[in-house]
């Protein structure tokens, strides 16, 4: 862990908004700068799950950005179900010396003795992930103590500035994991520009109060309304399948794609996975998306949002359409009514 | 008449390419340049085209950049564009990497490369992630000093970062080391110039400082006027 992280200095500090500072330390690792922008630099890419050296190879012959160091992909943690933890790290290390891309990995929620292991592993980010088993109820880690930078999900502006708070330098929507139904991640990303669409809308003083209502940092909200986005990185995660769902989630804007279960969950891995890379780059091209959706095999099964009712609890006490207007129209929300959020 | 514009492509396949769009129009801007600047996005090998006077390589993967470039059939293309001298080309971190003569931990079984700069390139050379750093670099170069005749430095980000660590033309011009503290170590080469050829190990985008930006601004100026 970098002590200079660790003064709290590097709050959110957004490209080509800040000063050069500081002239006496020479070599400075772990600053918000640096984190942010590994994610700045993985944009218009495509970071896929992988569960061992054999996968992560064709993730890079694919021209994935990045991939993501797993045990089991989120569909197969969905239907084992069980304690979902960290890999292992000798899984991890044999990915990492595997490939020269970044290899990410993911820590339960709120375990920062998992996170810390992950640093010590030398992994590239770390994912603090719903899709494995949340470790703490009530808090995320603190992520400004670490080097290493982390990517967080989020449902909607609230959850996401929240987490840029702790020191995400990345977020990604949660969308569904392991279902192989975008539904969810189109959900997301769509709430999201939609309070932010809201939050320009506003003038300086409607602002304070629409930051209590999201239950964020006012600096961090009125950051977002400035730029009329969110101030750092954002990808869509949960759920996509096929090149028409980056396509779709591209031109919702997000800045690029997790792909989970998706692509070693179908039945020509090596073809599904090429395409998806390509489909990020050629996402407003549909003459090129035909060509790109050929012959790719059937898709993951995957499980409809229709036929999930009922199997886990899905937003929390509230549904996420009145979350969103109940903040929206400064009716009243009280504390603890979100799932861990 | 009115006044003539310059076109910079900048090549979109994949990182942070919105950073250098916003970083140009700023430069330009401070500049004061007589000519429009126009940004054109190149995402394919029809955009490479000889209406375009510069071309900036970001920073992403270059693994994931060569791949898409020799799968879209860009690779000839581009060589062409960029060996033409009248052309002005900039690569930052993996855009350092992809105009490499020659690369250094490559991908298992090598990876696909554009070349232009007869340089030796290290990737990840600083190490993972973690090791990535802000750390002022000395330029070595006088046009990029921010007052005329001052040495100066300029706070390099490095991110997953490459390095210059054999030069081997003398048409190769150092720019830019990271000065180490002990005077028998020269410094890792961290940007060089091969004639219309700039290239950065590190993110000048990521800056507030548009000096790099301006400076491939004026290489582009310069070959208008001839």
């Amino acid at each position: 862990m970098s002590g200079l992280a660790a003064t709290g200095e590097s709050d959110v500090v957004v490209t080509n908004l800040t000063a050069v500072k500081d002239e006496n330390v020479s070599r400075k690792t772990g600053t918000f700068k640096v984190k942010a922008g590994m994610a700045q630099m993985a944009k218009g890419g495509i970071i896929m799950d992988v569960t061992n050296a054999e996968e992560a190879r064709i993730a890079e012959e694919a021209g994935a950005c990045a991939v993501m160091a797993l045990e089991r992909v989120p569909a197969d943690i969905r239907r084992q179900g069980g304690v979902a933890r960290m890999t292992d790290p000798l899984k991890i290390k044999e990915i990492m010396n595997a490939v020269t891309i970044p290899v990410m990995a993911k820590t339960r929620i709120g375990h920062f003795a998992e996170a810390q292991i992950l640093e010590a592993l030398g992994v590239d980010m770390v994912d603090e992930s719903e899709v494995l088993t949340v470790a703490d109820e009530d808090n995320h880690i603190d992520k400004h103590k670490f080097t290493v930078p982390f990517v967080c999900g989020a449902r909607d502006l609230g959850e996401a500035l929240r987490r840029i708070s702790e020191g995400a330098a990345m977020i990604r929507t949660k969308g569904e994991a392991g279902t192989g139904d975008v539904a969810e991640a189109v959900r997301h990303a769509r709430t999201i520009n939609r309070q932010i669409r809201i939050a320009e809308a506003m003038d300086p003083t409607e602002l304070y109060e629409y930051a209590k209502k999201l239950r964020v940092p006012i600096e961090l909200l009125r950051k977002t309304a400035e730029m009329g986005r969110l101030p750092v990185v954002n990808f869509a995660a949960g759920g996509i399948a096929t090149p028409a769902d980056v396509s779709l989630l591209m031109q919702l804007g997000v800045d690029g794609v997790f792909v989970g279960s998706g692509i070693f969950k179908s039945s020509c891995p090596k073809k599904r996975a090429r395409a998806m890379a390509q489909a990020v780059t050629h996402y407003n091209e549909p003459a090129v998306l035909a060509q790109l959706s050929e012959d790719l095999g059937e898709a993951m099964f995957g499980i409809p949002h229709n036929e999930r009712q009922g199997e886990r609890r899905r937003e929390g006490p509230i549904g996420e359409e009145m979350k969103i207007w109940n903040a929206t129209l400064n009716m009243c929300i009280t504390s603890n009514i979100y799932w861990h959020s | 008449m009115e006044a003539s514009s310059i076109r910079v492509g900048i090549l979109e396949i994949q990182g942070g390419f919105s950073e250098h769009r916003t970083a140009i129009l700023k430069a330009a801007e401070t500049l004061g340049m007589k000519e429009k600047i126009e940004i054109l996005s190149v995402r394919k090998a029809a955009d490479i085209s000889p209406a375009l006077s510069g071309l900036i390589i970001p920073g992403g993967e270059s693994t994931t950049m060569g791949l898409f470039i020799s799968r879209n059939n860009m690779a000839s293309s581009l060589q062409e564009w960029i060996q033409d001298e009248k052309h002005i080309t900039w690569g930052t971190c993996a855009g350092l990497i992809m105009l490499a003569n020659e690369t250094e931990k490559q991908k298992i079984g090598g990876q696909p490369l554009i070349g232009g700069l007869d340089i030796v390139v290290s990737r990840n050379y600083f190490g993972r992630q973690v090791n990535s750093f802000q750390e002022k670099v000395k330029i070595m170069d006088k046009s990029l000093f921010s007052e005329a005749n001052i040495p100066d430095h300029f706070e390099g980000v490095f991110i997953r970062a490459p390095a210059v660590v054999k030069v081997t033309s003398p048409k190769v011009t150092t720019l830019a080391v990271l000065s180490q503290s002990c005077s028998d170590n020269p410094g890792v080469i961290v940007a060089v110039r091969q004639k219309n050829i700039l290239g950065t190990a590190f993110h000048p985008e990521l800056t507030e400082d548009l000096r790099w930006h301006s400076y491939f601004l004026k290489m582009i100026a310069s070959v208008q006027v001839d």
